[in-house]
């Protein structure tokens, strides 16, 4: 009998047990749902705002980075990685559209378009892009480290095309037209004030205007659409003459040669075409340029009287010999500090400098050995810090030399000559030969023999009286073609969707 | 056969089982039924409070991004500029008095500056924020407690405040925005949220930074560039106030959000 007792009393505090049990899970489960619905209210309001904002930086961030790489100066710039991905020199054509892909961790780069598909270009175009004329590279934004990856932004694709009226839905010459096929360029000559221009022959002031978009997609959907519209920068260096020299007292001899001559109307000569800027403005300036800071007319008259023949210096319908002493100087060439910022800025921007000043602190001298190969569709930035002295040699672009300048008659360049320094050209060769500079020479002197900066731009010393070749010819196209692209400047932008 | 049957029936619970158990049940149940009503007090709290900062988060998102986008199309995209000024931004940020005559005021803060707008609680963006259907004006002015916000085409014969104070343009948009409350108020404020109401002042929800020769500094302090024209970033503070007390507390629970719109189009 007492161990049936026993057993009963067992049986029935099991049942409490349950009870208990039972209560506490409810008590449990009800603090539980309460935590999970106040979090999950939480992660919503968090994740709303995190997305508009996340998906707008990863926009912004695929519309930098193609700005980025159309800078020749940048490491990863495009031509570096595919060649010919955008035109060396010339407009990229309307039609002519370039994809940066950037699938994420599982997506293919081949499908990326298919997948995103492009249909803002139909919207602003009408039509969808050729595939002949469609070129893709990969983004650089994700980036392997140490055998780990790092995925970049979450952009899918930018694209960078030329603009047009159409594309903009901007009239811009507010002809009531929305042009389709003239590509855009933006002035930065144009009056009142720098703008777009329509014209199928832009001034030679002027630089295509580009259109980047980019689309950005996060994993939980939100997309956003935007659009860049950008131009290259330069120095936007001009020049009041085909031979320009600034300083107090020049000393001038001209060259003996009878196939020698300087003009200041523009393209004259035998230049190479520039692509985009054919044919050359109407333009017409003074052969010589002279600066007068002491007054008077001592420098033009001593130009003047330094030309054995004066009927070869021909420019801005002046009669011969054209030397005019009545120039404007562009800001950056008016002073020695101006132009020592110049080179110093020219210098961040440079293919080459050159060459490595020997010990004791003297100039060094370059020759054609340290100047890089140039060519007329890939012009090049060279600063020579110090004495350059070259023969035979041909190059394109803009020429910074810190020294004195000598070349002989076989030797030419298509661009820009800065000779700033001691400012002093000569020629070493004998004879004319057949060669000749196209584009703007600009010689003034800034430095003490000590290299220690002037307070007044120095003396000058041209010396081309062995001969020089074919000459100096004005001509716009060059000096616009010769400058380095320093950056792409934001010309507008906007959110498409 | 029959003791064994008489035996089971007889294995049920003790009375004073009963009451024991009884007795937890009803301790636990008030317990439990305690705790649900003050979660649900203090959800509904929250989620008061949580849905009036998402509007206020959702509308400081709007600002930003309405700054970022303001000024297009800008002057420059005009080789000759459209016969009507409602064709173009002719400044991203639009301001009175003197728009329509072209005459620029300064910004200032706490009433200084001659701008009535763009001011602390006022700021009018200029620009076609709806790819290729026209300039509009976007205004965002506070009202009491209540961040308005209206938008209106570009109008090239009315100025924009004129413009944007038609009758039915402006519409409330985050309510319960106390950064202009009064002095009294901003005390009560302070003494729950010490961090907020710098100097126990009102907080303008709108400061502007200007393009100068000397980078962008702070409008007030851009001398010759203090100018509507210039206006480079937007630094937005909303303080928003829950529409209830905090079922525990008892007080009104207050959140300070903070944002910046960079505009990106250049200068006109």
């Amino acid at each position: 009998m007492k161990s049936n007792r026993i057993n009963r009393r067992k049986r029935s505090e099991s049942g409490v047990a349950l009870l208990i049990a039972i209560f506490v899970l409810m008590l449990i489960s009800v603090v539980a749902i309460s935590l999970i619905v106040a979090s999950g209210g939480e992660s919503a309001l968090a994740g709303n705002y995190r997305s508009s904002a996340s998906v707008y930086l990863a926009g912004t961030a695929g519309l930098e980075e193609a700005r980025g790489r159309m800078l020749p100066s940048n490491s990863d710039y495009f031509n570096s990685t595919v060649a010919g991905f955008m035109p060396a020199s010339g407009p990229l054509a309307v039609g002519q559209v370039r994809y940066i892909l950037n699938p994420a961790p599982g997506e293919a780069l081949g499908s990326l378009l298919t997948t995103y598909p492009d249909t803002e270009y139909a919207t602003e175009f009408g039509v969808a892009p050729v595939s002949a004329n469609v070129k893709t590279i990969a983004s650089v934004s994700t980036v392997t480290s140490g055998g780990t990856t790092y995925s970049g932004p979450l952009f899918k694709w930018v694209r960078i095309n030329a603009a047009t009226e159409k594309s903009l839905k901007t009239d811009v010459n507010n002809d009531a037209v929305l042009d389709a096929l003239i590509a855009l360029y933006y002035d930065s000559g144009h009056t009142p004030l720098p703008s777009l221009v329509v014209t199928a022959t832009p001034p030679s002031t002027a630089k295509q205007a580009l259109e980047i978009t980019a689309l950005a997609v996060l994993p939980n959907g939100s997309r956003k659409t935007m659009q860049y519209v950008v131009a290259p920068q330069t120095f936007n260096l001009s020049f009041p003459s085909a031979l320009t020299l600034s300083g107090k007292n020049i000393a001038f001899s001209g060259a003996n040669s009878n196939v020698y001559y300087a003009n200041g109307t523009d393209g004259t000569g035998n230049p190479p075409a520039v692509s985009g800027c054919t044919p050359n403005p109407l333009t017409s300036l003074p052969a010589i340029g002279v600066t007068e800071p002491l007054g008077g007319n001592g420098n033009r008259t001593a130009v003047a009287a330094g030309l054995p023949r004066p009927d070869h210096y021909t420019g801005a319908g002046l009669a011969t010999p054209s030397v005019s002493d009545t120039i404007s100087l562009n800001p950056a060439l008016q002073t020695p500090a101006s132009l020592n910022t110049l080179v110093q800025s020219i210098s961040q921007f440079a293919t080459v400098i050159t060459p490595t000043p020997p010990s004791g602190g003297l100039l060094g001298t370059a020759t054609n050995s340290d100047l890089p190969t140039s060519s007329a569709t890939n012009p090049a930035t060279v600063v020579v810090n110090g004495n350059l002295n070259v023969s035979s040699y041909v190059g394109y672009g803009l020429l910074v030399v810190t020294g004195n300048f000598a070349y002989d008659g076989n030797s030419g360049w298509k661009g820009i000559i800065l000779v700033v320094g001691d400012g002093t050209t000569t020629f070493t060769g004998s004879g004319g030969g057949n060669q000749e500079f196209d584009g703007a020479i600009f010689v003034a002197s800034i430095k003490d023999t000590s290299g220690n900066l002037l307070s007044q731009l120095g003396n000058v010393g041209f010396d081309i009286s062995g001969g020089g070749g074919n000459g100096v010819y004005y001509n716009s196209c060059w000096i616009n073609s010769a400058q380095p692209t320093l950056t792409y400047t934001l010309l507008s932008f906007r959110e498409l969707q | 056969m029959k003791l064994a049957q008489k035996q089971k029936r007889q294995t049920g619970f003790t009375l004073i089982e009963l009451m024991v158990s009884v007795a937890i049940f009803i301790v636990l149940s008030g317990a439990i039924f305690g705790l649900m009503g003050t979660s649900q007090k203090q959800f509904r709290t929250e989620s008061q409070l949580l849905s009036s900062f998402q509007e206020a988060r959702l509308g400081l998102d709007q600002i930003v991004r309405d700054s970022n986008a303001t000024g297009y199309p800008p002057v420059n995209h005009f080789s000759t500029l459209p016969t009507l000024s409602s064709g173009y931004a002719s400044s991203p940020v639009a301001w009175m008095p003197g728009y329509l005559t072209s005459s620029s005021c300064t910004i200032g803060t706490a009433g200084g500056g001659t701008c009535t707008t763009p001011g602390d609680f006022d700021v009018i963006f200029e620009g076609d924020f709806n790819d290729g259907n026209g300039v509009e004006w976007v205004r965002y002015q506070l009202q009491g407690t209540t961040l308005y916000r209206g938008v209106t085409p570009k109008s090239a014969t009315n100025d924009p405040v004129t413009a944007t104070n038609v009758a039915g343009v402006m519409l409330p948009y985050v309510t319960n925005v106390m950064n202009n409350a009064s002095s009294a108020r901003i005390a009560t404020f302070r003494a729950g949220y010490p961090a907020m109401f710098p100097g126990s002042v009102a907080q303008p929800i709108f400061q502007y930074t200007c393009d100068s020769g000397t980078g962008t500094v702070l409008c007030q302090n851009a001398g010759a560039s203090n100018s509507p024209s210039n206006v480079r970033d937007i630094e937005i503070t909303l303080i928003v106030m829950s529409a209830q007390q905090d079922a525990q507390t008892n007080k009104l629970r207050l959140v300070e959000l903070n944002g910046r719109g960079h505009r990106k189009n250049p200068k006109q």
